[in-house]
């Protein structure tokens, strides 16, 4: 569940910067772009594994608790990053859309 | 390079360290009385043997053997058996008794094993609590400039 909430986010977040980027195609900009996709890439895989751990564990083919909780922690860490990485993108967002004209 | 990961990893190697040696402490509890073994005699005392390792997947190895990595996971390398004479208790009628009538029991002290197993709690303690710091200092890092 947790996988497809960031897949929706990663689909619906890229596509809005995707588009307030297409007008200005500076190379340094669709980096960011890049960056944005591959943490997003990233936090999937953290919180994959996260709950592939936690399934062992429940299935009892991996006995260490612990590693499943660090996975876990390392899984919500990257999430906490991504979604602040998220907040600061929409808050230049809003800052540009608030500017006069 | 190290990242805040990293003290996870070291944190983790030690959680499973510790819990070795939990289990050890066990099984010396467990057969404090124990006169029959397979290898013949009494149950002979375990304790662990921790050694510190540069940490597992290629990258680290690569850094800690260019210099520059301090950390090192912890590893129980071997298990070793306390080579220290038995406990021999005066029992005749004991199925295990020698010539003289002496039964030969584990050199295993319960107190000690109860102050290893103490020993062993308190550092899982400690290395959960190193685990928390490092979470709380992700948590911190993610505060700044929070309005």
């Amino acid at each position: 569940m947790s996988i497809n909430l960031v897949q929706g986010m990663q689909s619906a977040l890229t596509q809005g910067v995707d588009s307030a980027l297409s007008v200005n195609q500076d190379k340094s900009e669709q980096g960011f772009t890049a960056y944005l996709k591959n943490s997003f890439d990233d936090v999937n895989k953290a919180i994959g594994s996260a709950d592939k751990l936690a399934t062992d564990l429940a299935v009892g083919k991996n006995e260490n608790l612990h590693e499943a909780m660090i996975g876990m922690e390392k899984a919500e860490a990257s999430f906490k990053l991504l979604v602040q990485v998220r907040n600061r993108a929409l808050e230049a967002y809003h800052e540009i859309m608030r500017m006069q004209v | 390079m190290s990242d805040f990961f990293d003290s996870l990893d070291v944190s983790a190697s030690a959680l499973s360290a510790e819990r070795m040696r939990m289990n050890v402490t066990s099984s010396n509890l467990a057969n404090a009385q124990t006169t029959r073994t397979p290898e013949g005699g009494p149950y002979r005392r375990k304790d662990v043997i921790f050694e510190a390792t540069p940490t597992r997947d290629f990258a680290s190895v690569l850094s800690s053997q260019m210099g520059d990595s301090p950390l090192h996971h912890v590893q129980v390398t071997d298990v070793i058996s306390d080579q220290g004479a038995p406990r021999m208790v005066h029992d005749p009628n004991h199925p295990d008794a020698n010539e003289e009538g002496m039964v030969a029991y584990p050199n295993v002290n319960t107190m000690e094993e109860m102050v290893n197993l103490m020993n062993a709690s308190r550092t899982y303690e400690a290395n959960v609590t190193a685990i928390n710091v490092a979470k709380g200092m992700m948590g911190k890092a993610l505060e700044i400039g929070r309005k």
